[in-house]
């Protein structure tokens, strides 16, 4: 049964189904969208269950489909999944799963909200079992489009900007890759485009020109997605601007395409153009790790700050794939960088996309982002101020939470190589702790009362309307609302409803507390919490999975990892 | 010669057939009142789709010369007639409601399929006398396509640049073509195959520098590009879509039989000169594309831009085999996409009168299959899968690299990177932002329109017929096919590379 393939069209699928309902049937549409996901969700944990997990020869691709999409070009329809792909898989799936559940509350053009986010789903399933270049591609841009829509028509006041800039960055990136893909293409004898087929002929081996070439293609495509320093801007404008469940998916599953694309696309076909410029790759790694925490720490903006706390985190992933391509170092410890890098893809999706929940929860209440506007909030939201919490330790790698086991073996690959790669490291480690616990005691901890301080609501009240929904619990939504007295080229402002009950639940503005999280917000957010959690607990069981990945065909013997079976002459 | 006139004949039947088909059409219009000529449209409609079915019987044959060498059939060339029909036919369906109750609605329709007889000729020719004469019955039925809509200013002005140019192209290029002639004293492209290597180098560059002039104008090559943005804009929106693929396409064809017959073997660098123009001419046209508001001079830049694409593959023919593929399956896939742009900016145009980027405010609240399609065509344009234009763009993408002409390439990445601004800058409006006030679209109509007749019934907006939708729906389907399904297009190229 093409499992695979099920599970990746199940979602688009759902969205064309969504397409045809009837405007007037929200409701149908957002049973459509959980159910589908859902079903997704299933595919891809059975997915992952059904992995074989033995090492040596048992964990290479599995679950393969493989049939003729463009015999003329060498280009087929292969799917397949290992260690690596699978956990990727099942995070994106459920992130999916949560931004549905998280966002019931949408009301301003329900049908394409959907729809772009199932198709999203698609896009980012097919990337991560795609074993053919032009399907990888393929799948690729069409994750891409969605995004540029939802940052788009949901997003906040400069999103018109926010989106272009975004769709310009990676489609640059993703030309740069397609070229590079090209030259593998062409290079391998007969023309294939077929992941496996070319990582066996390695093409590039000895011709050192063609391979850095091919380095600097990938290179641009993968950085800029991850995104590394100095191909990074587009990510903080894209995580601001773009609503709750697109910053979600963004640093949960989208930026995961590039650090996923290295390893699974970069290393194997390239090995010997990434052990040559190494040294830049981790320079630009550590550059970005040093770089993303030091300007979260400044920022005064709550999402900005985890934005830049994404480029800090994504900092390590590019620092395991630096070590991992270094052919200098111990098979050992390039397999922990490796691993480190994978685990952190998956590590960082769950908090990074919890936090990005968190931020909005915040937003949906206040519309303000700005972290001066909030003090103590412990007092008047316990568990909204726990589950933050939580978040931050986790980011910021506390022991027992699954960041720590990520970066610790990230850490232990570089040390035994580069120590004093590790030791500048460290600093971005620090640095991001300091941020995070300052942002905890600023907006959490302190004075009894929220200050919720909104100056920017005053021009926009007369343009509320009413966009509450009567009967659910008292927050406020946020919808875009088209105020007549704009130009017609501005975007349309973003204005914040509070309701009746709100504001007597909130007795007032200066002593007011917020409503505490709710049911719906907790069913988006817990699930990634306690996985965290779990990781961080027991790692053992996804380290193993993605180890059997890292030491077998096609990924291993190529990086040089299983040097037992090169040895025994097994694989070349 | 001694030959059998009927079996020569038999060999030329799609063009005969045509042919036949203008002679009726012309009278067939006089005849009848104004407001019934529509059914000379749909006559030419199905005298088009009928000249296919010869042309798909010959695709099986082998390949045959007819009028003793002056003329080839073979799958390359019904390849191309077969495109320019195909584009012809969905022409004429955009154009049906467009023109509907004007007096030359007719001759419209006869002037597509004389137009698209010239194109036929040209994919076939083999000798440069037949090609000069081929391009001529193209341009003349363009000039009246142009210059149709008398009443209106603009659209004499661009009937007059596009005759001044191509005129003054046609005559560098016999200028050219007699340069060749006096090198080799032949006009048959095998022929000339055989002696232009022993000419004098300086002179064979110079006959070929003048042949591309001619041309040049057809595909729009920098610097013949310089009529196409205010021809389209003056002309009605369906003849600027025709202008836009079928002249292209039928000059794309015969510059690659040129190029690779009667100079072989990388003669006189013209693949270099080539790779060249395509560079200059993607770089042009998407740069200066960025800058527009009307969406008709948007696409006629966005046109130009993608003749450089598709000369790529011109460029890359001689060293890889590629190139022709690449060519022939971006000129499908352009032909889709691009008419199906054209046909939503032909329904927009009906109903709001205004062909300027204001009038797509919001309009995927408004009309949101429209919005829909016209985003699916300007991904298609820019690249970006599934769709066709990205199998294109890859393919010839491939084809350069592999020609060796990888900073060709690199350039053409960077193009496509750009070129999606300016695409994206028309989806941003549809569904980013908020629709445009009434007073707004008024003032665009007072400048900006492109009105056909004052009193007209055009005049009086009117909602998409159906006809149109489902135009713009079929094209639609079959853009998204060839990206999903690219093999179905391959499978039939694979006939017709061979020249």
């Amino acid at each position: 049964m093409p499992l695979i393939s099920i599970t990746l069209f199940i979602p688009l699928l759902a969205g064309v189904l969504i397409l045809g309902v009837p405007k007037e049937r929200p409701d149908i549409m957002k049973v459509i969208a959980l159910v589908g996901s859902l079903l997704s969700l299933v595919g891809s944990v059975w997915l992952l269950l059904g992995l074989n997990w033995q090492r040596g020869g048992g964990g290479g691709l599995q679950w393969q489909e493989q049939t003729d999409w463009i015999p003329s070009l060498g280009a087929s329809y292969h799917l397949a999944i290992d260690g690596i792909s699978a956990p990727l898989i099942a995070l994106s799936a459920l992130l999916t799963v949560a931004v549905v559940i998280y966002s019931w509350q949408v009301k301003y053009r329900v049908k394409e909200y959907f729809f772009l986010f199932l198709l999203l789903e698609t896009g980012l399933l097919g990337v991560f079992a795609a074993q053919d270049l032009l399907l990888f591609y393929l799948f690729f841009e069409v994750s891409l489009v969605p995004m540029y829509f939802i940052i788009g028509v949901w997003g906040g006041e400069r999103r018109t900007y926010a989106a272009i800039k975004f769709f310009l960055y990676t489609r640059v990136g993703s030309l740069a890759m397609l070229l590079s893909f090209l030259a593998l293409y062409l290079t391998t004898n007969p023309h294939t485009f077929d992941l496996p087929t070319i990582i066996k002929a390695q093409p590039f081996a000895g011709n050192y020109w063609g391979g850095t070439l091919v380095l600097l293609g990938l290179f641009l495509g993968f950085a800029i997605k991850l995104p590394a320093f100095p191909l990074h801007s587009w990510l903080p404008d894209a995580h601001v601007e773009a609503p709750t469940g697109g910053s979600v998916i963004l640093a949960g599953a989208l930026l995961k395409l590039g650090g996923y694309g290295f390893i699974r696309i970069g290393l194997p076909t390239i090995p010997q153009a990434f052990n040559d410029w190494a040294i830049v790759i981790i320079i630009i790694a550590l550059i970005s790790i040093i770089y993303g925490a030091g300007v979260a720490l400044v920022q005064p903006d709550f999402k900005k700050l985890v934005a830049f706390s994404s480029i800090n985190h994504m900092g390590y992933v590019l620092l395991g794939v630096g070590i991992g391509g270094s052919q200098t170092a111990s098979a050992a410890a390039r397999l922990a960088a490796l691993n480190g890098a994978v685990l952190q893809m998956v590590s960082h999706g769950l908090i990074t996309g919890a936090l990005f929940f968190l931020v909005g929860f915040l937003y949906d209440r206040t519309h303000s982002h700005l972290i001066a506007d909030y003090k103590g909030l412990w007092n008047s939201m316990p568990i909204y101020s726990g589950l933050t919490a939580l978040a931050f330790f986790g980011s910021l790698g506390l022991p027992a939470l699954s960041g720590f086991v990520a970066e610790f073996q990230v850490f232990l690959g570089t040390l035994a190589v580069y120590p004093w790669a590790a030791a500048l490291a460290l600093i971005g480690v620090i640095v991001t702790t300091a941020m995070f616990l300052w942002t905890l005691q600023r907006m959490f901890l302190g004075g009894p009362t929220t200050q919720v301080d909104m100056p920017s609501q005053a021009g926009f009240e007369d343009s509320w309307d009413g966009m509450f929904e009567p009967g659910s619990a008292p927050a406020p939504r946020i919808i875009p609302q088209r105020s007549p007295n704009l130009a017609d080229i501005a975007p349309p402002t973003l204005t914040l409803e509070r309701p009746q009950a709100d504001t007597t639940a909130q007795t007032d503005k200066n002593s007011g507390s917020l409503p505490e999280i709710k049911r719906r917000e907790l069913i988006a957010v817990v699930p990634l919490l306690i996985l965290t959690v779990l990781i961080g607990i027991i790692p053992g069981a996804l380290i193993g999975l993605i180890n059997a990945a890292l030491t077998t065909a096609p990924l291993g013997p190529l990086a040089g990892l299983v040097f037992i079976i090169v040895k025994a002459g097994g694989l070349h | 010669m001694q030959m059998d006139m009927g079996a020569e004949l038999g060999k030329i039947i799609p063009e005969l057939w045509l042919a036949m088909l203008v002679l009726i059409l012309i009278p067939m219009s006089t005849f009848l009142p104004t407001g019934r000529k529509q059914a000379v449209t749909w006559f030419a409609i199905g005298g088009l789709a009928t000249s296919l079915i010869p042309s798909v019987i010959y695709l099986g044959q082998p390949k045959r010369a007819a009028f003793g060498e002056t003329y080839l059939v073979d799958p390359f060339a019904i390849f191309f007639k077969l495109l320019c029909v195909v584009a012809s036919v969905v022409v004429l369906l955009i154009s049906l409601e467009h023109f509907r109750g004007w007096r030359a609605e007719g001759e419209i329709a006869a002037m597509v399929v004389l137009a698209t007889l010239g194109m036929e000729l040209l994919a076939g020719s083999t000798n440069l006398i037949l090609i000069a004469l081929s391009l001529q019955i193209i341009t003349i039925a363009s000039y009246i396509l142009v210059g149709m809509l008398k009443e209106e200013p603009r659209s004499g002005e661009a009937a007059l640049k596009f005759f001044l140019f191509a005129a003054t192209a046609g005559a560098v290029m016999l200028y050219g073509m007699s340069f060749i002639y006096g090198l080799t004293g032949s006009l048959n492209l095998i022929d000339i195959a055989q002696k232009l290597p022993g000419a004098d180098l300086a002179l064979v560059v110079l006959g070929l520098t003048l042949l591309l002039a001619g041309y040049g104008y057809e595909i729009t090559i920098f610097p013949f590009h310089a009529w196409v943005p205010d021809t389209y804009q003056g002309a009605a929106t369906p003849i600027a879509a025709f202008l836009s693929v079928g002249p292209k396409a039928a000059g794309l064809a015969v510059l690659a039989r040129t190029l690779l017959v009667a100079f072989p073997r990388d003669l006189a660098g013209w693949p270099e000169v080539v790779a060249v123009s395509a560079a200059v001419t993607m770089t042009f046209g998407n740069i200066v594309a960025l800058r527009q508001h009307n969406l008709k001079r948007l696409l006629a830049y966005s046109s130009i831009a993608q003749a450089g694409y598709l000369l790529m593959g011109v460029a890359s023919a001689g060293r890889d085999p590629l190139g022709i593929s690449g060519l022939l399956f971006y000129l499908v896939a352009y032909l889709f996409m691009n008419l199906g742009a054209f046909a939503v900016i032909t329904a927009i145009e009906q109903e709001k009168r205004s062909v300027d980027l204001t009038a797509y405010q919001a309009l995927a609240r408004e009309k949101p299959f429209l919005a829909f399609s016209l985003t699916l065509f300007l991904l298609s344009l820019a690249g970006i899968p599934p769709l066709g234009g990205f199998i294109g763009k890859t393919i010839l993408f491939g084809a350069a690299l592999a020609a060796n002409f990888w900073w060709l390439t690199v350039i053409a990445a960077i193009n496509t990177a750009i070129s999606l601004y300016y695409y994206a800058k028309v989806l941003a409006p549809m569904y980013l932002q908020p629709p445009a006030k009434s007073s707004q679209i008024d003032a665009q109509l007072s400048g900006r329109t492109n009105r056909l007749e004052p009193g007209r019934e055009l005049l009086v907006s009117a909602p998409p017929s159906p006809i149109l939708m489902a135009t713009i729906g079929l094209v639609e389907g079959v853009t998204l096919l060839i990206g999903v399904f690219p093999e179905l297009v391959l499978n039939i190229l694979r006939l017709a590379t061979q020249l």
